[in-house]
This record gives C-alpha cells, sequence and structure tokens, in this order.
C-alpha cells in the first residue's frame, strides 16, 4: 500500500515536472543583451552632442577632518609637521572634457593641467559583468595613475542616462571613496568655455593669501571662524600639499601666532573641484550630521557663499 | 574490410571538415571580429615585428597585468620607440657575424608590451619605487616610459635598450642556462633584495651605473643586479650592450682593485657563455651596438 503511494507520488511530482513552458527571465540570451547594451552605452557617449564633462575625485577621505568639535592637539596630532602621510588627504577633484566617437576614438583635455586644445586617444567598451569604460591609450586621464593620485582609468557603468553617467572603479567597495559623474556638455556650449572659467577661479581660489571659512547660523550668529589655513599652493609645488592635491584645511587655533603654546586646534577639511559657479567640495565641510557644504558659488572678488539648512558658509580672503 | 570502412569515414570526416567557406561570426557573438586597423603604426608593427612571430600591444587590457599603476603609451613615440628597438636589438642580434638572420626567429618574446609611466613597485615599507621588470616569464617583454622616450636623446635610448636587453637576456638563459653557482661564486657580497630594502628617498636612479651610490662599488654592474644570480647575469649584459667598452672601463676604474676583478670576471664569464652557447662574440656585438647607437643619434 505504502509502495502503490509512493510510486502515485512519484508519477504525479514527474508529470508536473514536464510542463512545456520555459522560464524566461529575459527576452533576449545573454550576448544580444549585453550587445544592446554596448551599443545603447556607445550611442549615448558619441550621439548627438558628444563632449561631456567628467568630474573625478580619485580618493575621498569621508572621515578626515569631519568633526569639528575634536581637538587635534589632545590627539597629539602635530598637523603641520606629521604629514608623513599625506595621502590621507586624499586627491581630487579633476574635470576631463571629453568628446566620444562611435569608432572608439576620443578627444580629451583636462583642468588638471588646463590644456589648450584636446588631445586624441581611444576608447573600448569592454564586457565583463557588465560593459565597463576603458581608455586604451595614453591621455591626460592616465596621469592619476602611476606613482601619485591613486586613480584608474579603467570604469565599471554604475548607472547611464542621456545626460548623465555615473561611474566606479573596482578599487573601492565602499562607493563613496570615490567619485566618478559625467554629465553631458550643454547644447551650444563649447568645452573651451567651462576650462576658462575653472581657470579663472583656479587662479584666485588657490591663491588667496589667508583664505578664511566663517559659517554663521540661521540667527546669524557665527559658530565657527577660521585663523590658520593648510592647502595646495598653485605656485609652490614642493609645499605642504603639493598644487596637483586639491584639497584644504580650515583651521581654528587658539593663538595663531605662537604654535608652541597652541591647547586647541580644530579644523574642517575638504577636497575641491572647480565648477562654473566657483567650487565644489567634496566630501565637503561638515559642520556637523546634518549641515555639510559642498557648492560654493562665487559672490564676489575672493568671496565664495553656500547655504545649508539656514546655516551659511563664507570662504573670504582675510587681510591681516 | 572494416579497418578500410573505418579509414574511408575517417577521411571523409576530415574533408568534410575541410569547407572553404568563410565562417563570420554569429551577429549576436560577444566575440569580436578581429577589424584589421590600417593605421600607421599597425603597418610598421606589421612590416617590422610580424615577420620575427612577434606581436606589439599598445592599447590598454585591463586584463594584462595587476600592476595598478601601469597605464598606456600615448601613441605619439610608439614609431620612434619601435624603429629604435628594430635597428638596436632585431637587426643588432640578426647581423650575419652576430646571431644570423634567424637568430631572433628561434628565440623571441611572442608580444611586446609598451606602457606609458615607470615600472611602478611597492617595496615592503610601503612606498613606491621603480624596477626595470617584473619577475616572471620572458615570453612577454614589458616596455615602460614609453611617453618618457626621445628619439633623439641618447639617454632615453640607453633607458629604453637596457629594458630591452634585460628581457631579452632573460629568454636567452631560459633558453640555454648558465652555471648559476659558478657565476654566483664570482662575488664577494651576497645577494639581497635591495628593491625591498632602498628606501624611495635614497633609491638610486636605477639606469645609472656610475652614480656615486653605484652598485659598481660592491661588484655589481647595476643595483638589480644585486638582487639574485638571474638579475646580476642580466643585467651584466643589459649594462654592457647599452655601453660602449669606454664607458664600461670608466666604470671600472672607478671600482676598488676587487670589485673591478669581479666585474671583469662577470664580463669574461658572459662572453664565454655566448661562444660556447649561442656562437656569438659578445664584444663584437657590444661594439657594434655601440656604434649603431652612434649611428641612430645622427
Amino acid at each position: 500500500m505504502i509502495r502503490r503511494f509512493f510510486l502515485y507520488m512519484i508519477i504525479l511530482f514527474a508529470s508536473i515536472s514536464c510542463r512545456d513552458e520555459q522560464l524566461m527571465i529575459f527576452e533576449e540570451n545573454p550576448s544580444t543583451r549585453i550587445l544592446k547594451r554596448e551599443e545603447m552605452v556607445r550611442n549615448i557617449l558619441s550621439y548627438p552632442d558628444n563632449t561631456w564633462k567628467m568630474i573625478y575625485f580619485p580618493k575621498i577621505n569621508k572621515n578626515l577632518y569631519s568633526d569639528i568639535n575634536l581637538n587635534m592637539i589632545n590627539l597629539e596630532q602635530d598637523i603641520f609637521l606629521n604629514l608623513r602621510n599625506k595621502e590621507d588627504f586624499g586627491y581630487g577633484g579633476y574635470t576631463f572634457f571629453i568628446s566620444f566617437y562611435k569608432d572608439g576614438t576620443l578627444k580629451m583635455a583636462s583642468d588638471l593641467h588646463f590644456n589648450e586644445e584636446m588631445t586624441s586617444g581611444s576608447y573600448d567598451l569592454i564586457h565583463n559583468t557588465d560593459v565597463s569604460l576603458s581608455f586604451t591609450s595614453g591621455n591626460i586621464i592616465h596621469k592619476l595613475k602611476g606613482s601619485r593620485f591613486e586613480g584608474r582609468a579603467d570604469f565599471i557603468i554604475d548607472s547611464i542616462s542621456d545626460d548623465k553617467i555615473v561611474l566606479r572603479t573596482s578599487k573601492y567597495t565602499d562607493t563613496t571613496n570615490e567619485f566618478i559623474v559625467l554629465h553631458r556638455i550643454e547644447k551650444g556650449k563649447s568645452w573651451k568655455s567651462y576650462m576658462n572659467a575653472y581657470k579663472k577661479t583656479r587662479e584666485e581660489f588657490e591663491n588667496m593669501r589667508e583664505p578664511y571659512l566663517i559659517i554663521k547660523n540661521a540667527e546669524g550668529d557665527t559658530v565657527f571662524r577660521s585663523n590658520e589655513f593648510l592647502r595646495n599652493q598653485v605656485h609652490n609645488p614642493t609645499g605642504l600639499l603639493d598644487s596637483y592635491r586639491r584639497y584644504i584645511l580650515f583651521l581654528k587655533v587658539d593663538d595663531p601666532t605662537n604654535f608652541v603654546k597652541v591647547t586647541y586646534l580644530h579644523g574642517i577639511g575638504s577636497g575641491f573641484s572647480y565648477n562654473e559657479n566657483g567650487i565644489n567640495f567634496k566630501p565637503g565641510l561638515k559642520y556637523n550630521n546634518e549641515i555639510l557644504f559642498d557648492d560654493f558659488n562665487r559672490i564676489g572678488e575672493k568671496r565664495y557663499h553656500a547655504e545649508k539648512n539656514g546655516f551659511t558658509a563664507d570662504i573670504i580672503e582675510i587681510k591681516k | 574490410m572494416k579497418r578500410n570502412t573505418i579509414l574511408v569515414i575517417v577521411f571523409f570526416l576530415l574533408f568534410a571538415g575541410c569547407g572553404d567557406r568563410d565562417m563570420a561570426l554569429d551577429e549576436n557573438s560577444v566575440i569580436r571580429d578581429v577589424v584589421e586597423n590600417n593605421s600607421f603604426i599597425n603597418k610598421y608593427i606589421n612590416d617590422n615585428f610580424t615577420p620575427y612571430n612577434i606581436v606589439v600591444r599598445y592599447k590598454w587590457d585591463v586584463n594584462s597585468t595587476d600592476n595598478a599603476y601601469l597605464y598606456p603609451p600615448q601613441e605619439k613615440n610608439i614609431i620612434g620607440l619601435l624603429k629604435t628597438i628594430k635597428s638596436l636589438w632585431l637587426d643588432v642580434y640578426s647581423r650575419p657575424k652576430i646571431g644570423g638572420e634567424d637568430f631572433i626567429r628561434k628565440v623571441a618574446p611572442r608580444e611586446i608590451y609598451l606602457y606609458g609611466g615607470k615600472n611602478i613597485y611597492k617595496n615592503n615599507r610601503g612606498e613606491l619605487v621603480e624596477i626595470i621588470a617584473p619577475s616572471g616569464g620572458a615570453i612577454v617583454m614589458p616596455i615602460y616610459r614609453v611617453d618618457d622616450f626621445d628619439v633623439n636623446n641618447k639617454e632615453a635610448i640607453r633607458i629604453l635598450m637596457r629594458m630591452v636587453h634585460h628581457n631579452y637576456a632573460k629568454l636567452l638563459i631560459e633558453a640555454k642556462p648558465f652555471d648559476r653557482q659558478a657565476f654566483s661564486n664570482l662575488n664577494q657580497y651576497v645577494y639581497k633584495r635591495w628593491e625591498e630594502e632602498a628606501t624611495s628617498a635614497y633609491h638610486p636612479n636605477i639606469y645609472d651605473i656610475t652614480s656615486s651610490n653605484g652598485a659598481y662599488r660592491y661588484g655589481y654592474y647595476s643595483h638589480a643586479a644585486q638582487s639574485n644570480v638571474e638579475q646580476d647575469f642580466i643585467e651584466t649584459l643589459s649594462v654592457i650592450l647599452t655601453h660602449s667598452r669606454s664607458e664600461v672601463d670608466e666604470m671600472l676604474a672607478k671600482s676598488s682593485l676587487n670589485a673591478r676583478k669581479i666585474l671583469i670576471a662577470k664580463s669574461n664569464f658572459l662572453v664565454d657563455y655566448f661562444k660556447k652557447n649561442w656562437d656569438i662574440n659578445l664584444l663584437r656585438m657590444q661594439s657594434v651596438s655601440s656604434i649603431e647607437t652612434q649611428k641612430f643619434l645622427r
């Protein structure tokens, strides 16, 4: 009786498993899907206005100088002397202007060196688990590789739309440690106009003799006012932070004239890049968990302004 | 009878497999058809390196290396660099009184891989230092610093040819090994992993053989030669073929008597190795190499 029961059960299960429907999760096979994806990426890159603005922060240290209440003196951190691990500051950001063509060639310029003209090169779309973008002949972007900058030139496409592409590299599992975004340049605008604007901002910002950060709350009270700074300098590549690093640290010291007797040293720091309106900071100048200033607009000569949740931040030049 | 039937079937299957149709890849295949690129660089490679069955790669392949500091070369320097390699390596070894026309065809790397920057390596202190070539096989010849190459600059040519001869020597000793123990016994000082011990601040110019902190003082032709017996042999050859006899003599004159004896003994060891194994007069090849470099710079 039991044997017959099991026999019926086996026949029942066998007949259920023999349905002639095929479960299709995707309508097309994997190779067709990959080819279509590649074609879609190539079309978006190269058509119709094929010049893109790529913002690249190769290394973002979001924990460094992100606590305004931390007294670095208590931590025995001699900020000016203890810079052996300069790479902790991170790198970036840099902007690349890239014109992609359908045949796999490209032209590129960057505010890393403020090129006057674009240089030719090539790219490829690589099939891995998804389509990746790889710059296959030497160009300015490869300056971020080598012994400095810790950059890459092979990118995984995280998301893509007609006007924006988000990339990442295989270097980090935490994607907030880098920032790579491409925006299509507005129709009718030339990459040179962007570059000229960036160059002007850079000359002004990185040559400010005493750039100070002033943060005010919603009531207009000053809650932070720096009186020292540490940053890269355009014309001083052998300085504490080299000219390509693009990092600034705004410090508040109880007695900036006598560092030997300093008892407290607070600071906020961030990497930055230039944009059409001023300066973009990444990870941003963090006042507290709710107030993070990132986009600073140029509002006058040597004056940059940002607002967040009623708080304001200004970077200005103080003449001592 | 049964055997004949099997033979007939085998022949039938063989002929059936010899269709003359060009099978195109399926249009949905993710494997790409090889597109014949007739660029000037590719034509130069086809004319000058393909006859030796050597592939030259200058486009980036993300899977080619796990060294994150490497990147592809800018294309502007490639032709000049390949012409230099052709004249000072392929043509020199192929001379009738040196290796002969077929020498390189018999022992050649399958690929030359070009990189734009230096071969950067992280030493055990976490510092970035440059090394001439990676450890490992010789079937691929990596060439670094292509972006810095200048066909009119003697030092740039020397640095390039140091890499070429270094990598090619790897192949030669793989094909015909030398007596490692005998060569090692010529030394007074034991080998050390100098790349890992050298700090970046004191890291020497790895291509300069007569710098004040030169390895010649210890009986080595270069700093890299201090690493192990293979590197010692390879670097000795690389230095001899990229320096004239007078330049090597200048280095010898700077060294102590004991170090000079070691350096001369190593040079003699190589002369003997080349004569016995490859029937090549190394000193003649050194002279030819030096003359060709001078001609090249004119």
